[in-house]
C-alpha cells in the first residue's frame, strides 16, 4: 500500500509539472484526485486495512492529498499567469495611431488677440462697451470734433449708406455714446469692426479696432504713457521698448502715436519697420476738451486719454502675417495654425 | 514733402546730420525719413499746414536747435510805371477770398530757369517748367504760399474779378481738363471769361508762353472750406489747393509775392511795377491765449520750468507777455486755446521726458459685459463640436444674396460702395461662409466645418438699422481626428452642436419643429422657434456654388439666445433612491416623431418618469429606454410595470405605434 501511495504521488507530481494548460492540469486532477481516481479508491479502501496499519495509511494518504493539492494550486498560478501574459502579448496595440474623437475647432486669430487685448485692459480695470456698425454721422465725426467740410474728415476714407448715416470708420464713437450716458471715472474699452475705403496688402475695407479711453479727475498725460506701455509690453513682451510721438487726431490734444521696438529686427532696422526700428502700433492723446463740451464735462474738472489700435495689425506683427486678406478668406490651412 | 538739407540750411544754420535731424523732427510730430542726396521727406499733419514749406521746417529746428531763423530777403527795385494804371482788382466775394493781392513784371524774358533753381525744384520733386512758373513754385516750396501767373497781355480789359462762378460756367485748366462750376466755385476771372479756378489750378487762356512779356502776379488768401469743397467738387487736387484748404499764413502773403516778383524780374530780366494791389477785408487781431503754467504741469504729468516754457514758446514764434501769449500769424487756426499751447510745448520738451505713471484713481472692472462673455461661450461651445471660427465681411453682394434665394430689398445698400460685390450690408451670414466653404473645397480640403458670431443689418423703423449678432455654421466632410474612423457630418452632428449650446447655457423648454424653410431639404431640417434653424442645405443651392457633397448649416439669432440664457444655476438635491430602466421597442409609422413619443412617455408616466430616450433605430423600428425613479422610495417591480403597461397602451393607441 505504501509503495502503491509512493507510485501514485510520483506520477501525479509529475503529470502535474507536465500540465502546459488549464484544462491539461484539471485532466491530471480528475485522474488522481478524481472521485473515480485510483487514489479516491484507496481512501475509500482505509476501511479495509486493519485498525493496527489504518492510522498510518491514513496519514500518508493524507498528507499526499496535501501536497498534490498544493502543487495543483501552484501550478494552476503559474499556468493563469502565463496565460494572461499570452493574452497581453496577443494585445499589443499600435499605440502610435491616431487618437479619436471629434477634432477641437480654433478660434481666430483675430478673436485671439482681441480676447488678448480684452483680458489685459480687464485686468487694468477697464469694461466693455458696445456700438453699432452703422453709425450717426455725428457720434463718427462732429462729436469728436470733426467738423464738416474741415480736411481732417479727409484722414478716414468713409462709406456711407445715406443722408447722416454711415458706417464707422473707428470705433471712438463708442466714447460719445458712452460718455453721453454716464459720468466719470470711466474706464472703457470698446472693440469692434470697423470701415475704410482702402484696399492693398496691409488694408482691409473691414478690420477690427479697440478703442480704450478713461476719465476721472487729476488724469495725466503720464498716465496715458503709464497704461499703453504696460498693455504693449504685455501683448509684445517685457523687454519691447515702447516710445511716444507727437502726432495729430482731431479728438485729442496732445496726441501721441506709439511705436514698439520692431518684433523683427529688435530695433536694428529692417524691411518690416522700413530700416527705423519702430512699428507705429497705436494712436492716442488727452481728450480734446471740444469732445468733453460736446457731452457737457467740464473740461476743466475732468481729463483723461484715448487710444485705439488696428487689431489686424497687431496680429500681423505678433505672428509675421504679411497680409491683412488672409485674416478674412479663412483658409483652413492659415485658422489651423493658431 | 521732400525738403533737401543745403536749402533748410539757407533758413536756419544747425549742425545736426540727415539721420539726427530726421529723429529729432519725429520725436516733435513730425514724421521724417532720410532720402538720398542729403534730401529729408516729412510727413506734415493734417492740422501743420504752417509746415509745409522749407520755412516751416526751418521754423521747428530752430525751435529744437535754438538756432536762429534767417529772415525772408527779396531785393525791392521797381520800374517807374504803376500797377494800378495797367490793372483794375475788384473782390466781389470777399468771405471766400479775404486777400488778394497783386504784383506786376514787365519786359520779362520767358526762359529756361538757371541750373542751381532747376536742381533746387528737382531735389524737392518739381518739374521745372520755365522761369516764371519756376519762380511761382520755388516760393511755394519755400515759404507754402501758392501763387499764379498770369499773362497781362490775354486778360481782357485790364481787370480783373474775384467773384463765385455762373451756374454752368466752363473752364479749361492748365491740366487739359474742361469742368463745369457751379456757383459754389471761386473763379478769377477777367470781364470776358473765368482764368482760373481760385486757389485750385489756372486756366489754359492766359497761360505764361514763350511769347508773355509783361506778367501779372497773384498771391491770395482763399477760404479753406472753399477751397475744400472746390478740389472736392472738380476732382482737381494741386499743391496749391492742399495748402489753401488747411490755410496758409495772412501775413506771408505779401512777402512772397514781393519776393517772387523781384525773383522774376532779375532772372527774366524784367523790371518790376511800381505799387502792389492788396485788396483785404477787416483784418482779425492775432489770437491771444491765457496760458496757465499748473495747468499745463497738471494735464501732463510733468514738472516743465516756466523758463523753459517761455523759451519754447518763443522759439516757435509766440509772444509770451505774462500769463498772455499772442499766436504768431502762421498758426492761426490751429492754435486757439490753452490746450493748443500745451501741446506744443509736450512736443518740443519732448514726450520722452514726461515719466510714465499709472492712473491714481481706482478703476475697478465694474461690470462684466455679459453678452461678451456669452459670446466666448457660444465660441467655446462651438470650436469643442469641431468647428472652425471664420471672420468674413460684413459686407456682400446681390449675387450673394441671389443664389440663397433671399430678397435685396431687405438689404441695406452702401450709397459709395468699392465693388458691387461688397455693396450691400449683410442680412445673412449664409453667403460669406459658403463663399468661404467653396475656397476650402477649391483647395483640396474635404473636411470643412465653419462658423462665424457676427453680426447681420436689417432695415429698422429707426434712424439706424438693427444689428442682430448671429451664429451661423456650414459643414460638410468629417468632424473627426482620424481619417480611420468613418463617419462623416450630417443632420444630427449639427443638431447635436445646437444641443451642446442649449444645454450648456441650461436653457430648457426649446422644441424642435420641421421646418419649411426654402433653404433647406424638404424633411431635412428644424427649427426652434424664434431662435435659429438646423439643416441640410437645398440640393439646389449647392449645385449653385458647385458644391457636391451635401452641405449642412445652422443659423441662431444670439441676441434672442442670450435673453434665454440668462438664467441662474440652482443646485438639485442628488436622488437617493436608484431607478429602474425599462425599454419599449416599436414599429413606429413614418408620420410619428421620436420627440412625439418621448412627450407622451412623460406625459403618462408623469412625475415618476425621470427621462425617456431614443437608444436604437433600425428602419421603422424604434426602441426607447425610460427611466423610472421615486423621489422617497425604491420602486417595486410592480409599481414600475403597472405604469409602464399604461404608457405602452397610451402609445399604442394615440400613436398607432406597435410594440414589439
Amino acid at each position: 500500500m505504501q509503495e502503491k501511495i509512493k507510485l501514485i504521488e510520483n506520477e501525479a507530481i509529475q503529470a502535474i509539472n507536465n500540465a502546459q494548460s488549464i484544462p491539461s492540469l484539471d485532466e491530471a486532477r480528475v485522474r488522481f484526485l478524481g472521485k473515480n481516481s485510483e487514489f479516491m479508491s484507496l481512501l475509500k479502501s482505509l476501511g479495509d486495512l486493519s485498525v493496527e496499519m489504518r492510522p498510518q495509511a491514513g496519514a500518508q494518504l493524507n498528507s499526499v492529498k496535501n501536497k498534490l493539492e498544493n502543487a495543483l494550486r501552484d501550478k494552476k498560478i503559474i499556468l493563469l499567469q502565463h496565460e494572461q501574459q499570452k493574452k497581453i502579448s496577443a494585445e499589443k496595440i499600435d499605440i502610435t495611431l491616431p487618437g479619436k474623437g471629434i477634432r477641437r475647432g480654433t478660434i481666430h486669430p483675430i478673436t485671439q488677440v482681441m480676447d488678448e487685448a480684452k483680458a489685459i485692459f480687464g485686468r487694468l480695470g477697464f469694461e466693455i462697451a458696445e456700438g453699432p456698425d452703422i453709425e450717426l454721422e455725428y457720434y463718427n465725426f462732429d462729436g469728436l470734433n470733426i467738423p464738416a467740410h474741415h480736411p481732417s474728415r479727409d484722414m478716414w476714407s468713409t462709406f456711407f449708406i445715406k443722408d447722416d448715416v454711415l458706417l464707422r470708420t473707428h470705433t471712438s464713437p463708442v466714447q460719445v455714446r458712452v460718455m453721453e450716458k454716464r459720468k466719470p471715472p470711466l474706464a472703457i474699452i470698446a472693440p469692434g469692426r470697423v470701415y475704410r475705403r482702402d484696399y492693398d496688402a496691409t488694408h482691409s475695407p473691414v478690420f477690427y479696432q479697440l478703442e480704450g479711453f478713461l476719465v476721472d479727475k487729476n488724469i495725466t498725460f503720464g498716465d496715458l504713457k503709464g497704461t499703453l506701455t504696460e498693455f504693449l509690453r504685455q501683448i509684445f513682451g517685457k523687454e519691447k521698448k515702447v516710445r511716444f510721438r507727437p502726432s495729430f487726431f482731431p479728438f485729442t490734444e496732445p496726441s501721441a502715436e506709439v511705436d514698439v521696438e520692431c518684433v523683427l529686427c529688435q530695433g536694428k532696422g529692417c524691411r518690416l519697420c522700413k530700416d527705423t526700428g519702430w512699428l507705429e502700433i497705436l494712436g492716442s492723446g488727452m481728450i480734446d476738451p471740444n469732445v468733453f463740451k460736446g457731452v457737457s464735462y467740464d473740461p476743466e474738472m475732468y481729463s483723461g486719454f484715448a487710444f485705439g489700435m488696428g487689431i489686424e495689425r497687431i496680429a500681423m506683427l505678433k505672428y509675421g502675417i504679411d497680409s491683412i486678406h488672409l485674416f478674412y478668406e479663412n483658409d483652413l490651412r492659415f485658422l489651423e495654425q493658431f | 514733402m521732400r525738403v533737401p538739407i543745403e536749402w533748410l540750411k539757407e533758413l536756419v544754420s544747425f549742425r545736426a546730420n540727415a539721420d539726427q535731424l530726421a529723429e529729432m523732427l519725429t520725436m516733435a510730430g513730425l514724421e521724417t525719413v532720410v532720402l538720398p542726396d542729403e534730401i529729408i521727406d516729412v510727413a506734415v499733419l493734417p492740422n501743420r499746414a504752417d509746415c509745409w514749406s522749407i520755412l516751416g521746417i526751418a521754423r521747428e529746428v530752430s525751435a529744437l536747435t535754438k538756432f536762429k531763423l534767417k529772415p525772408i530777403k527779396y531785393r525791392g527795385k521797381e520800374s517807374n510805371r504803376n500797377i494800378h494804371k495797367l490793372l483794375k482788382v475788384t473782390v466781389r466775394d470777399a468771405k471766400l477770398c479775404p486777400r488778394y493781392m497783386a504784383r506786376m513784371v514787365e519786359d520779362v524774358k520767358i526762359g529756361d530757369s538757371p541750373a542751381w533753381l532747376k536742381k533746387r525744384l528737382e531735389l524737392a520733386g518739381v518739374r521745372s517748367i520755365n522761369n516764371v512758373v519756376d519762380v511761382t513754385n520755388y516760393l511755394l516750396l519755400e515759404v507754402g504760399q501758392p501763387m499764379h501767373a498770369f499773362d497781362a497781355s490775354l486778360i481782357a480789359g485790364g481787370e480783373i474779378i474775384v467773384r463765385r462762378a455762373n451756374p454752368g460756367e466752363k473752364i479749361d485748366t492748365l491740366d487739359g481738363v474742361s469742368h463745369e462750376l457751379t456757383a459754389d466755385t471761386l473763379v478769377i476771372a477777367d470781364n470776358e471769361k473765368a482764368i482760373a479756378v481760385a486757389g485750385v489750378m489756372g486756366a489754359g487762356n492766359t497761360e505764361i508762353s514763350q511769347a508773355t512779356s509783361t506778367i501779372v502776379l497773384e498771391s491770395a488768401y482763399f477760404n479753406p472750406v472753399s477751397i475744400h469743397k472746390t478740389s472736392k467738387a472738380i476732382k482737381t487736387r494741386s499743391e496749391s489747393s492742399i495748402r489753401f484748404e488747411h490755410g496758409v499764413d495772412f501775413a506771408m502773403v505779401e512777402t512772397a509775392l514781393n519776393r517772387a516778383a523781384a525773383m522774376i524780374a532779375e532772372l527774366g530780366k524784367g523790371r518790376v511795377l511800381g505799387g502792389q494791389i492788396d485788396i483785404k477785408g477787416k483784418v482779425e487781431k492775432p489770437t491771444i491765449i491765457e496760458l496757465r503754467t499748473e495747468k499745463i504741469n497738471q494735464l501732463l504729468g510733468a514738472a516743465i520750468p516756466d523758463g523753459d516754457i517761455k523759451a519754447i514758446l518763443t522759439r516757435l514764434g509766440f509772444k509770451v507777455v505774462g500769463k498772455k501769449v499772442t499766436v504768431p500769424s502762421y498758426r492761426e487756426g490751429d492754435i486757439y486755446r490753452e490746450i493748443d499751447l500745451i501741446e506744443e510745448i509736450a512736443r518740443i520738451y519732448g514726450f520722452n521726458r514726461i515719466p510714465a505713471t499709472m492712473p491714481s484713481a481706482a478703476f475697478p472692472g465694474k461690470e462684466l459685459h455679459s453678452f461678451d462673455n456669452f459670446r466666448s461661450q457660444v465660441l467655446e461651445i462651438m470650436v469643442g463640436c469641431g468647428l472652425n471660427e471664420c471672420q468674413t465681411h460684413s459686407m456682400i453682394g446681390p449675387n450673394d444674396l441671389d443664389k440663397i434665394g433671399q430678397p435685396l430689398e431687405k438689404a441695406i445698400q452702401i450709397d459709395n460702395p468699392m465693388s458691387i460685390e461688397e455693396s450691400l450690408m449683410r442680412t445673412n451670414l449664409l453667403p460669406s461662409l459658403m463663399n468661404v466653404l467653396v475656397h476650402n473645397l477649391n483647395r483640396q480640403m474635404e473636411n470643412v466645418l465653419l462658423f462665424e458670431i457676427g453680426k447681420v443689418y436689417l432695415p429698422s423703423n429707426q434712424k439706424l438699422p438693427e444689428e442682430k449678432w448671429t451664429l451661423c455654421a456650414v459643414v460638410c466632410g468629417s468632424p473627426l481626428m482620424s481619417a480611420m474612423d468613418k463617419g462623416k457630418v450630417d443632420y444630427f452632428y449639427l443638431k447635436g452642436a445646437m444641443e451642446n449650446l442649449i444645454n450648456l447655457l441650461k436653457i430648457r423648454d426649446l422644441h424642435f419643429v420641421e421646418s419649411n424653410n426654402l433653404l433647406v431639404q424638404p424633411g431635412r431640417g428644424a427649427e426652434i422657434e424664434g431662435i435659429g434653424i438646423v439643416g441640410e442645405l437645398h440640393p439646389a443651392i449647392r449645385q449653385k456654388y458647385d458644391i457636391e457633397c451635401p452641405v449642412y448649416f445652422m443659423e441662431i439669432n444670439l441676441d434672442v439666445l442670450f435673453m434665454k440664457a440668462a438664467g441662474d444655476k440652482r443646485y438639485v438635491q442628488l436622488p437617493r433612491f436608484p431607478f429602474v430602466a425599462r425599454d419599449i421597442s416599436m414599429f413606429v409609422p413614418k408620420d410619428v416623431q421620436s420627440q412625439m413619443i418621448g412627450a407622451l412617455i412623460r406625459r403618462v408616466g408623469g412625475e415618476l418618469v425621470e427621462n425617456a430616450f431614443p437608444f436604437d433605430k433600425y428602419q421603422d423600428s424604434l426602441a426607447y429606454r425610460v427611466i423610472y425613479r421615486h423621489p422617497e422610495q425604491t420602486l417595486t417591480d410592480a409599481e414600475v410595470n403597472a405604469l409602464h403597461a399604461e404608457i405602452i397602451k397610451a402609445l399604442e393607441a394615440k400613436l398607432s405605434v406597435r410594440v414589439r
